[in-house]
Order: C-alpha cells, then sequence, then structure tokens
C-alpha cells in the first residue's frame, strides 16, 4: 500500500477511536439528566458535554482526512505532495487531541485570563480547544489543503472532484480561524463564531463530504467519473445556495438585526430541496445495481448517509427552522435531537462508509458481508432513532410547558425539567443510547476481525496482485 | 399562537416534508420498477404533502410570506423526483452513448 493510504488507514482508525470516545462522553452527558449528582466533584456535566461534541467534530475531520489520503493516490497515481509532512502532523494532531482531552478532565477550568485561554480553554462551544491546539489543528489543516492542492498540481490533473475539493480548502481552513479571536461583546463573537460552526458544518463540510462520497461511489459501484461529477455540481450549487444564507436560523435570537428573520428562515426551508434529490439519486444507483455489490456494508452506509442526511436536516429541521418556532424550540432539547440526527446522517454514515471501503482494498476482500456488520448497521442507526426521537419528545415538551405555557422563566424552566414528558425521555434517550453503544463496540468489534476472525464474512478471497 | 398551535404548526411542518420524501422514494422505486401502483401510491404521498400544506396555508397562524414559501416548497417538491430522475437517465444515457 502506498504511504499515502498507510496514513489514511492510521486517521480512520484513530476516527473509530474518538468515535468510541464520544459515544461514551455521550452516554455521560445523558446520565447527568437522569441522575444529576453522577459524578459529582469529579466531572461536571459541562465538561461531559464539552468532550461529546469536541470528539464529534474531531473524529469527523479525522474521517475525513482518512477518506481524503485514500482516494488522493487513486485519482492522481503519484504519492500526494508533502506526505512527509502529514505523517509527521498525524502524530502530532492525535497527541494534542489526547492532552486537550485530558486537560478538560483534569483542570476542566481557569480563571478569565490569557494563560486559560491559551493552556486551559477557549470556552467558545465546539472549538474549547486551547489556543496551542487550535493552532496546532490549523496547522494540520494547512497541510491537509497543501497536500491536496499540491498533489493535483505537481500531477498537472484537475479532475472535477478534486478541482471542487481543492476550492473548498481554502474556506475549510480560513473559517477555522475564527477560532481565535477574543471578542468581549457576545453578540459579536456569536456572529462570526457561527461562521465558523454552521458554514464549516453546512458548507465546506458538506462539500468535503460530497467529494468523499462521489469517491466512494465511484469505488463502489463502478459509476463512471462523468455522472459523478456531473452530480456533484449540481449538488454543490444548490447545497451552497441553500446553506450560505441558512446561516440566518443562527443569528434569529442573537441581538442582530431582525432582518435575518427574513433570510434565514427563507434559505432555511429551502435546505431540503438539495437533500430530496439526493434521496432520488440514492434510489437510481441502488436500481441501477440492483442492490448488488461486493461491499454491502460501504453500499447501506452510503445509502443510509443519503437517507439519514433527507430525515436528520431536512424533516427535523424544517419542524423548527421558521422564526415564529423556532423562538419556542431553539435551545432545547428538540434542537439538540435535530443536531444529532443531522451529524449522524450527513457525516458520520459516509465516513464508516469508507472505512469500509479501505478495509476491503487493505485486507484484499473481494467480497465484504457477512453478519456482524448488519448488527452494528441495525444498532447504531437503532439507538440513533431512539435516541432522536426520545429527544424530540423531551424537546417538545420543553417547548410546549417551558417556553410557550411557562414563559421561559426560571420557575418555568425547573417545571418543564420535572414534567413526566421530559423526564421519559430522558430516560428513554439513555436506552437508546446504550443500544447505541452497543452498536459502537459491534462495529469496532466488526471491523477489526472481518477477513481476519470473521471468516465467513468473506466469501473468498482476492486473488494475489 | 397558542402552545397547542405552535406544537401542530411545527409536526405539520416536518411531516411535509417526510411526505415529500415518501413521495420521492416511492416515484424512484415506481419508475424503477415500472410499477404503476408504487407511481399511484407516491401520488398519494404527494397529495397528502398537498393537503398538509394547504392545512398550515389555511390555518397556521403565519404571515403571508410564510404561507407563499410552504406553497413555492410544496410546488417544488412535486418536480425534484421526475427532474432529478430525467436528468440521471440523461447522463447515464449520454455516459452509454459516449463512453
Amino acid at each position: 500500500m502506498s504511504r499515502s493510504k498507510n496514513l489514511a488507514v492510521k486517521y480512520l482508525v484513530a476516527a473509530i477511536l474518538f468515535f468510541g470516545v464520544m459515544t461514551l462522553s455521550g452516554l455521560m452527558s445523558a446520565a447527568y439528566y437522569i441522575q444529576p449528582d453522577f459524578l459529582f466533584g469529579l466531572i461536571p456535566f459541562s465538561i461531559a458535554k464539552m468532550l461529546h461534541i469536541d470528539t464529534m467534530i474531531i473524529w469527523l475531520l479525522m474521517g475525513f482526512m482518512g477518506a481524503v489520503y485514500w482516494f488522493l493516490p487513486d485519482e492522481f497515481e503519484i504519492e500526494p505532495a508533502g506526505i512527509w509532512a502529514a505523517e509527521i502532523l498525524f502524530w502530532v494532531f492525535v497527541s494534542a487531541v489526547l492532552v486537550v482531552a485530558a486537560t478538560f478532565v483534569l483542570v476542566q477550568w481557569g480563571a478569565g485570563t490569557e494563560t486559560t485561554l491559551w493552556l486551559v480553554q477557549q470556552g467558545r462551544k465546539y472549538v474549547e480547544a486551547p489556543r496551542w491546539a487550535a493552532i496546532g489543528v490549523a496547522l494540520v489543516m494547512l497541510v491537509f489543503a497543501w497536500n491536496v492542492v499540491g498533489t493535483a498540481l505537481r500531477a498537472r490533473r484537475f479532475t472535477g472532484i478534486m478541482a471542487v475539493m481543492s476550492v473548498n480548502m481554502v474556506p475549510l481552513v480560513l473559517l477555522y480561524l475564527i477560532a481565535f479571536p477574543k471578542i468581549d461583546n457576545m453578540a459579536v463573537d456569536l456572529y462570526w463564531w457561527w461562521w465558523l460552526v454552521h458554514l464549516w458544518v453546512e458548507a465546506t463540510w458538506e462539500i468535503l463530504i460530497g467529494c468523499i462520497m462521489a469517491l466512494a461511489v465511484m469505488k463502489l459501484l463502478g459509476t463512471s467519473r462523468k455522472i459523478v461529477e456531473g452530480w456533484l455540481y449540481v449538488e454543490v450549487s444548490m447545497v451552497l445556495g441553500t446553506g450560505i444564507l441558512g446561516l440566518g436560523h443562527h443569528y434569529f435570537w442573537i441581538g442582530t438585526p431582525d432582518y435575518w428573520l427574513g433570510i434565514g428562515g427563507f434559505f432555511s426551508a429551502l435546505e431540503p430541496l438539495p437533500l430530496l434529490g439526493m434521496v432520488v439519486h440514492a434510489v437510481y444507483d441502488a436500481g441501477v445495481h440492483r442492490m448488488k455489490t461486493t461491499n454491502r456494508p460501504a453500499f447501506y452506509w452510503t445509502l443510509a448517509e443519503a437517507f439519514g442526511n433527507f430525515l436528520g436536516g431536512g424533516v427535523f429541521g424544517f419542524m423548527i427552522t421558521l422564526p415564529q418556532l423556532n423562538l419556542f424550540a431553539h435551545g432545547t432539547q428538540w434542537t439538540v435531537s435535530h443536531g444529532h440526527f443531522a451529524f449522524w446522517g450527513a457525516y458520520a454514515c459516509g465516513v464508516l462508509s469508507v472505512c469500509y471501503i479501505a478495509l476491503q482494498e487493505q485486507r484484499r476482500l473481494a467480497v465484504v458481508n457477512g453478519r456482524g456488520w448488519v448488527w452494528a448497521f441495525v444498532l447504531l442507526n437503532g439507538g440513533l432513532i431512539g435516541m432522536v426521537g426520545s429527544l424530540l419528545v423531551a424537546g417538545m415538551a420543553q417547548t410546549f410547558f417551558e417556553r410557550a405555557i411557562g414563559g421561559s422563566t426560571l420557575e418555568a424552566f425547573i417545571a418543564g425539567q420535572e414534567n413526566p414528558w421530559f423526564v421519559l425521555g430522558m430516560y428513554s434517550r439513555m436506552f437508546f443510547g446504550l443500544i447505541f453503544t452497543a452498536g459502537y463496540l459491534t462495529l469496532a468489534w466488526n471491523l477489526l476481525a472481518l477477513g481476519h476472525r470473521e471468516a465467513a464474512a468473506v466469501a473468498q478471497p482476492a486473488p494475489a496482485e | 399562537m397558542t402552545p397547542g398551535v405552535l406544537l401542530v404548526t411545527s409536526v405539520s411542518l416536518g411531516f411535509m416534508v417526510l411526505a415529500a420524501g415518501a413521495y420521492a422514494l416511492l416515484y424512484g422505486i415506481g419508475r424503477f420498477r415500472n410499477s404503476r401502483g408504487l407511481l399511484v401510491s407516491a401520488g398519494f404521498a404527494y397529495g397528502a404533502l398537498v393537503l398538509d400544506a394547504a392545512g398550515l396555508i389555511l390555518a397556521a397562524p403565519l404571515a403571508l410570506e410564510w404561507k407563499l414559501l410552504i406553497a413555492g416548497s410544496a410546488l417544488a417538491y412535486l418536480g425534484i423526483p421526475p427532474l432529478t430522475w430525467r436528468y440521471l437517465q440523461h447522463t447515464h444515457r449520454e455516459e452509454r452513448a459516449h463512453p
């Protein structure tokens, strides 16, 4: 295997390990809602939640990078430019994440000084990592961009997919720089912070996963480059057309001018449209290939990506996106429900699909199938759907009792937290969280054992080269 | 907007997109299998979407511009599956003709 593919495997393994940390810290966060004094005096809820959210970003980012490093040599038939730097930075990246996680757990917080910002945490949701680590992440992103663009330049070959990916590297790197400035005015700070969070997630990440899935579909189903690239251009224009100004739905209640109510509501309402096109495309691809493939898990995770993105982003998002409704629903478990489903569908399923594609080639398996992945697929998706359903019920109870009836007072908040529907939702979320965890463990075992211990999964070995 | 209407409106909006998904899914499978039954079911799914959108436009306490947006979305949902299908068929046909 090439150096790039070896690096890709390392990134994908790290991604799956941090997926585990995310799952564990998610379970911990869920436990505080049932037992508020859980780990009292040791790890507060805010730290568990921080670990949960930050490792979600990290594992997906590592998954994307692993996927890109996997496909780069196939795309250009040469090793990526500056692969040596990427290899060194992989270890720097992983070490930095571990040190930051240990700092979060052991130090937790500090005084409101520059030292805390540099060494403990920056205190901004999703990008809490202290500055030294944030600089490291920026450096990793910069080298990643160099790997992609530099390789295309060195190969003197720009395919449509790689051109889109290369252009996307510019906002991917630049937007992360918003993680650094310390802005005292909270409205101004949130205004720019959403550029990072929303435009990373609903613009640059969408394009990156679009490119990755385009490469995955070519590999998995043998779909021609022309078809895949044609669809990628349509998808990218639609996603950018609706997603960039869809940013406005985060500006409803942070002190920005009220024209954002109209802009945010309008463009957010259009966001399900490209997702519907993806559903049709998924059906078409599945039909053309009659659900036949040599890598069933990768194929099913690809389908799950299209449907999960539609349901999580489209259906769950549209319920709370109009300003009149968002006024009551924002910041409740309803939003959490949408966030969980959308991230899972849009990104996690895609990364898992690439894991199986890489695994098939790395272990030289002619066919990837078996029972292990089916169990993982069912438990993970079943657990996730159960969790988002539970959070939806809890969020509706909060919206109804705390916000709409109670008027968002402190008493209403407490009453909302004690409401039987909310409590039921929290218990139910914990139960499905445990199912999801079982799914994660099954997935990890399956990825580890497929082709080794789970021999029945492999119909026949690939002929030696 | 009363608390009850707030929940009903939200759920109706979610149902509208869900019905659009059901329409797209049934339309796609129906076209592939050349199944009249599935295409009729797709029509029913879209019918449910239209009824839901009509309910929102007539009864939900939303401003006129949002109601227009709902009406426009309902129309767009009608067109997306056949347009996407035709586009995919066209690109695949082109690919076969000029590989």
